[in-house]
């Protein structure tokens, strides 16, 4: 087991520097830089010169590509113009080219908590409704109960978030007025602690903000987008777990169970339900690490200062630094939802060995 | 309960499979199951309603009539414009946001849903099972292989992809037109010889599958592949012939697609990492139960064990989560189309119909409603017709 | 095994725990609420005081004290949508509206563009000479503006030091200095010798050299309360620039100390009549009233509190829900709010300058020929066009610069009366369609079919988008024209056409806007269109035009430069019809009756300073006590 994770961790090196490699040359190759533009107007050479000069966009490619990777220090020795860069692994992602005076590692620290709160929760739901429902349409197969259970699952992956969002608003904060419309409230549970950082200007890192006060203002303000992004994540939970479900019913060693006299409730839980689980699971890895990570559109609905408008904001404003910085968050979180997921084959099904 | 016995070691049970056709044994028992039949129907007509020719027929509007001072007129208003050919005509779910009737352009639209959504299950199908087998099967080394190549494509930024797509084909289109060459007509013949090589390769291939010594499923998966790939390859010499690039053909292509070939192309290289990651979590867990160990025993050879064994076991969630995938295939479409990659305004489809409608749900609710409705009712029938396909495939639930 | 089994489950019994003690935390806002009470207390002690001791500055300082966490429900409070996270809060960086929104309540520049006559008028300057060739400006600043920092720790608001003509000189010289990589710097290449220093490569300068040109701008303190500049050419308008961010003074010794960081809370020396308190990124923006600034008396407003909401539909609702004071109307909900009897009352639709305009190029075939582009200009029914689909009460246009730009002709009907409803002067859109076919002949085409495929292109957006669609039909309605509508994401699109992309690679007819920097007709037909020195998108040139454009830029008559523009207009417009303008922009917004005043569409930052609430109202609305 521990070898295995070693193993996997050593994996992930080459992984994140084809990713961050193919993101570099990618997001350069589209037309349009970050400083060529400022609105609609076109800015003077001169001036785009200036802003290049600073960002070290002038020098060659690969020199650019090196000074992101292990920092100007090794890779443009003597020139001290400019901002300077520590390198990606020594944890500096560089600086924003939009956000002037913010760097990536600040975007980050701020907004990937607040996905991660939202998503978490998302995926909490999703698995609290989906599973047991999933459950509930297997044993109840071709029922009116299995039907119904399709019908809402379908409903649930077929309402476009950017619908159900604004309708959720309408009838529960606008009409009944029983939650905010918008925003988010996450307090840090160790506010002390941030408040020293505020005080002092600077940025709080990342495992502050992590971690919300429960407060009954937070909860208030995530309902309304934990259930918009929850609906469609349980659909597939329910479907999933349904299906394969009933696949594994009938399994011989159910059956075997089942002439063993095990009640039903144990044939489930304990055979039936373990077993059905593989293809869940797999959905689920990846679920957690695109939700955990930001999700574009009810960030965007429900003003949520999350990292998922970021992805989409920096390819379109060319901020280049940002781009491959929430690429490589997003390849983190891949990875290691991957490697759970691998993990949690072997312990749902004895038979799949961990090699 | 005559299946309940042979479930358990199946291949040392061929004489009795043999004895009755598998695929007539699925058909009556998918005709017997009444809602996956109801659902099956409906796909039927709807795509009936959605070739061409019969659209023009049934819509009452063109997708493209825009009538200004009708914008946003409710359900069952008429039509006001000036042009004497609607006179009279009314607008039976309503006007959108430029007086466009919206049950004409739902039937239009349902022209680039239903193939977006044909496509994107195949391509993911296809494509997703065929990784997932092999990696899931191969030996650890591969496998890993593999799966951090998906976790490689995963974390890839698409939208940086598709911007890139874009801008280097729609380039190379408009480039193509301006440079004045003739525009592009497909001899008659093509059609015909496109139309024989697919009915060959799937006669051929379900008479291969038909056979029962050893996991003829395969057969129509490459048969398929090869006349879809021949085809394209013909299609490209044609073009080329006429003085043009290689690229020029893909956009060629484009064209005779509707706009939607590049599309797809995105679609396929979203979309089948999470069915490639579903088939190999299966296939782990099956490849090492108890009838395969026996299969293996008695000396199967690897492509039998994954086409006969495994692949049954890989099918069920494969569909379910195809099916499920289909509204988000939907969706992606209309993303696609709106950063510029796909058809262009004013095509309707129910995805951009949905994003361009949402912020009416409050003053105009029928200009959402109308597509989500028609969305919602396709993807249902979806489900039902792939738990019916499932059930009736699966002969451990027969006799039910 | 076994011990990963345990270790999952116990990672998951923590998960469960988490989720657990989440839902467990709702039994306590009890307690929160009674907090809350008690701060109301307080701080309604507090606001009597401010009323009664409203000029002594000291003791304003002192009540901040008291309420070291502020409590919004006590102070006049304005909620407001920003749109996005303002990019910058530094002066000499900052591009965009958001982030100038911010910048005009935080810092104050030698002038100020009036929000209600949109002219520059005295601010920190309290007044200014210009020579007769106005080639130099001469600014005497108020003595009694103090530089002022926010106290996060403690929330106070402590005045630092006076702001003096210094911090003017290097506030304009930072933004010319190339280190500090200014976008907006090349506004300042009307200082002489900016441009030099702007362009210079410092790294291969001597330091003697590079202080050299440091000293070579034109930007001089005479004593600490004097600043004179120097202009590399005659400009009338440069009191209009001396308003904008870019030449705002700086508080030299906080920029150096902090480096890009010191735009934060609590580290940031302002000057304007707001301070920063809280910039939670990406989420809100707090200012409150700068009791120090010297016209604190005339402003009512004690803390203005703005959220980043990009969606448009979101913050409707939430000014639905009185969360915000004003919104944007989204464009599918303002049929609703138009007859809906409350919100139809607290709609208005107010000019600002901008101008929504197709442009052509004007060297590819068949949109070469200018009766072609005169009659596409013409068949674009503008006034269906904001009456149905743009709807928030867009004005027709006929020109580029909209009214309120000094210059402008718009509405003039001399200058292309076809695209002018008859209400305004114009022929109406069916005689114009008629003129349009006319057009098309005299071009040589008998029907709009046989141009071909005309491409159209915009940058991709819900509202172009729709617009595109319905100018598309228009002209296959009334010129039965085929139109391909193409759609690219905007820095593609913005390469796409520039006027150096291949010919074959550009569309037909392309989309853009154009907004004020300032007020005048130079920063419109000049910079955007004279073919010798703008972006020249529309690849014309029109030497007439260019002519006409020198001459009203070096004219000092005022009614001369207006005769000069228009007879510029004309031509582009009518004659060559090289764009087609389609509207003036208009801002479409709801605003909740307790504001008793507000700005509308100005050319410089907006002023929510400005702004007055009957907080009564307010707070009665709220159910705040």
């Amino acid at each position: 087991m521990l070898q295995f994770v070693i193993r996997r961790i050593i994996w992930t090196i080459p992984v994140l520097f084809l990713v961050t490699f193919f993101t570099f040359a990618l997001v350069r190759a589209i037309p349009g830089g970050p400083f060529d533009f400022a609105g609609d107007k076109s800015l003077p050479p001169t001036v785009v010169k200036n802003l290049e000069a600073k960002y070290h966009l002038n020098d060659p490619l690969w020199q650019q590509f090196c000074s992101y990777l292990i920092g100007d220090a090794v890779c443009r020795p003597g020139k001290q113009n400019g901002v300077a860069s520590k390198g990606v692994l020594l944890g500096d992602l560089g600086p924003s080219f939009r956000y002037r005076g913010r760097t990536v590692n600040d975007i980050i620290a701020t907004a990937l908590p607040i996905s991660a709160q939202l998503g978490f929760m998302a995926v909490m739901l999703g698995m609290l409704i989906g599973i047991p429902a999933g459950i509930i349409a297997a044993l109840k197969h071709n029922t009116p109960i299995d039907y119904t259970a399709t019908f809402i699952a379908v409903l649930g992956v077929s309402i476009s978030n950017v619908v159900l969002g604004p309708f959720l608003i309408w009838i529960f904060a606008l009409k009944l007025g029983w939650f905010p419309v918008a925003t988010w409230a996450a307090e840090p549970l160790f506010s002390n602690i941030a408040e020293k950082y505020i005080a002092a200007g600077e940025q709080v890192p990342m495992w502050v903000n992590l971690i919300p006060k429960p407060t009954k203002e937070f909860f208030m303000h995530a309902v309304l987008p934990v259930v918009t992004l929850g609906t469609a994540l349980s659909a597939s939970l329910a479907r999933l777990t349904r299906g394969s479900l009933l696949q594994v019913i009938r399994e011989d060693y159910i059956r075997t169970a089942r002439a063993k006299g095990l009640r039903e409730r144990a044939v489930i839980v304990t055979h039936a339900l373990k077993n059905s689980l593989i293809p869940v699971v797999t959905i689920l890895g990846p679920m957690f690490a695109g939700v955990l990570t930001g999700t574009f559109v009810v960030e965007q609905i429900f003003a949520i200062p999350g990292l998922g408008r970021h992805f989409v904001t920096s390819v379109g404003n060319r901020d280049y630094p940002v781009v491959l910085g929430t690429t490589l968050v997003y390849a983190v979180a891949i990875v290691i939802a991957n490697m759970l997921v691998d993990i949690t084959y072997a312990w749902l099904d004895p038979r799949v060995r961990l090699e | 309960m005559t299946t309940a016995t042979d479930t358990s070691p199946k291949d040392l049970d061929l004489a009795a499979q043999r004895s009755r056709s598998p695929l007539r044994d699925a058909l009556t028992q998918f005709l017997k199951n009444k809602v996956a039949l109801a659902a099956l129907i409906f796909i039927i007509i709807e795509v009936i309603i959605a070739i061409p020719p019969v659209t023009d027929l049934v819509a009452p509007f063109p997708y493209d009539k825009t009538s200004l001072y009708d914008n946003l007129a409710p359900p069952g208003s008429p039509y006001t414009g000036r042009d004497p050919e609607f006179q009279g005509k009314v607008f039976i779910l309503g006007a959108d946001y430029l007086g466009r009737d919206l049950l004409s352009r739902t039937l239009y639209g349902a022209q680039v849903s239903l193939a977006v959504g044909f496509v994107g299950a195949t391509v993911s199908l296809l494509v997703g099972m065929l990784v997932g087998l092999i990696s899931g099967y191969s030996r650890p080394a591969i496998d890993n292989l593999i799966m951090r190549l998906v976790d490689f494509l995963y974390a890839l930024p698409i939208l940086v992809f598709i911007i890139l797509m874009q801008v280097y084909f729609k380039a190379v289109a408009r480039k193509e037109s301006a440079e004045g060459l003739e525009p592009f007509t497909l001899p008659s013949w093509f059609g015909w010889v496109m139309f024989t090589l697919f009915a060959v390769a799937l006669i051929a291939g379900i008479y291969m599958a038909r056979r029962e010594d050893g996991g003829g499923a395969q057969y129509l998966f490459v048969f398929l592949a090869g006349a879809m790939f021949a085809s394209f390859l013909l299609f490209v010499i044609l073009v080329m012939r006429t003085g043009r690039s290689f690229m020029a053909s893909l956009v060629e292509i484009d064209n005779a697609f509707g706009g939607m070939f590049f599309l797809f192309i995105a679609l396929g290289l979203l979309n089948w990492i999470g069915m490639a990651r579903i088939t190999r979590g299966q296939v782990l867990s099956v490849k090492n139960k108890e009838y395969v160990e026996a299969a293996k025993a008695i000396g199967a050879t690897d492509r039998r064990i994954i086409f006969q064994h495994i692949l049954p076991n890989v099918l069920g969630p494969a569909i379910i989560y195809e099916t499920l995938a289909i509204p988000g295939y939907i969706f992606t479409e209309a993303f696609l189309s709106f950063i510029g990659l796909g058809i262009n305004p004013p095509r309707p489809s129910w995805g951009n119909m949905i994003s361009e409608n949402y912020q009416g749900l409050r003053a105009a609710p029928w200009t959402v409603l109308v597509p989500s409705v028609a969305l919602t009712i396709t993807v249902l029938a979806f489900n039902f017709l792939g738990d019916g396909l499932r059930d009736a495939f699966d002969p451990r639930l027969r006799g039910e | 095994m076994s011990r990963n089994k345990w270790i999952i489950l116990v990672l998951v019994l923590a998960l469960a725990v988490v989720a657990l003690g989440a839902c467990g935390g709702q039994a306590t806002p009890e307690v929160v609420e009674k907090v809350i009470e008690k701060t109301v207390v307080v701080t309604q002690v507090v606001e009597k005081e401010v009323e009664k001791t409203v000029v002594v500055t000291e003791v304003v300082e002192k009540e901040v004290v008291v309420t070291p966490t502020p409590e919004p429900a006590t102070k006049v409070t304005l909620n407001l949508n920003l749109g996005t996270e303002p990019p910058t809060l530094d002066p000499a960086l900052a591009t965009d509206t958001t982030s100038i929104a911010v910048i005009g309540g935080l810092f104050a520049g030698l002038t100020w563009i009036d929000v209600e006559t949109n002219e520059p008028v005295p601010y920190l300057a309290e007044s200014w000479e210009a020579s007769d060739d106005l080639t130099e400006f001469t600014f005497k600043l108020r003595q009694d503006n103090n530089w002022v920092k926010y106290n996060t720790g403690t929330g106070e608001i402590e005045v630092q030091r006076p702001v003096t003509a210094h911090d003017v000189v290097y506030g304009v010289k930072r933004t010319l200095d190339p280190r500090t990589a200014s976008d907006y710097a090349y506004v300042l290449y009307i200082i002489k010798g900016g441009e030099e220093l702007n362009t210079a490569d410092l790294d291969a300068l001597s330091e003697e050299e590079v202080q050299a040109l440091l000293d070579g701008v034109g930007v001089e303190a005479l004593d600490d309360y004097t600043v004179k500049f120097t202009l590399a050419d005659p400009a009338p308008y440069f009191p209009a620039i001396a308003s904008m961010w870019v030449a705002m003074p700086m508080p030299q010794e906080v920029i150096e100390d902090k480096q890009e960081r010191w735009i934060e809370p609590g580290i940031i020396w302002t000057n304007g009549p707001m301070v920063l308190v809280e910039w939670a990124h990406d989420d809100h923006l707090v200012l409150e009233k700068n009791p120090n600034w010297w016209g604190a008396d005339d402003i009512q407003i004690d803390r203005i509190e703005y959220v980043m909401i990009t969606e448009a539909s979101t913050a409707f609702a939430m000014y639905e829900a009185n969360e915000l004071d004003s919104a944007g109307v989204p464009l599918d909900e303002i049929d609703r709010v138009k007859s809906d009897p409350v919100l139809s009352k607290e709609f208005h639709s107010a000019p600002i300058p901008c101008t929504y305009y197709y442009g052509f190029i004007n060297t590819k075939a068949p949109v070469d020929n200018a009766n072609v582009r005169r009659a596409l200009s013409a068949a674009i029914d503008r006034k269906g066009l904001v009456e149905n689909v743009t709807k928030g009460g867009q004005i027709p246009a006929n020109t580029f610069a909209p009214e309120m730009i000094f210059g402008s002709a718009a509405g003039d009907p001399d200058i292309a009366p076809w695209a002018l409803p008859e209400e305004m002067g114009g022929t109406g859109y069916d005689k114009a369609v008629e003129m349009a076919k006319g057009w098309l002949q005299e071009a040589g085409y008998n029907d709009g079919s046989e141009l071909g495929t005309i491409t159209l292109m915009h940058n991709t957006s819900e509202g172009h988008a729709r617009i595109a669609q319905a100018v598309a039909a228009m002209w296959k309605d009334a010129l039965n024209v085929d139109v391909a509508i193409e759609n690219q994401e905007w820095k593609v699109y913005l390469n796409t056409i520039k006027k150096d992309t291949p010919i074959e690679e550009v569309p037909h007819v392309f989309r853009l806007g154009w907004c004020a920097d300032y007020p005048d007709q130079n920063n419109w037909l000049n910079e955007v269109f004279n073919p010798e020195i703008g972006s020249n998108r529309i690849r014309w040139n029109n030497q007439e035009f260019a002519e006409l454009m020198r001459k009203a830029r070096a004219s000092l008559d005022p009614e001369e430069r207006k005769a000069l523009y228009k007879r510029g207009e004309q031509i582009l417009v009518d004659e060559e019809a090289a764009i087609a303008p389609i509207y003036y922009y208009t801002t479409v917004t709801v605003t909740k009756p307790w504001v008793t005043y507000r700005t509308w569409g100005t050319v410089g930052p907006p002023g929510h300073h400005l702004w007055k609430i009957d907080w009564e109202a307010k707070k009665a609305a709220l159910g705040l006590k």
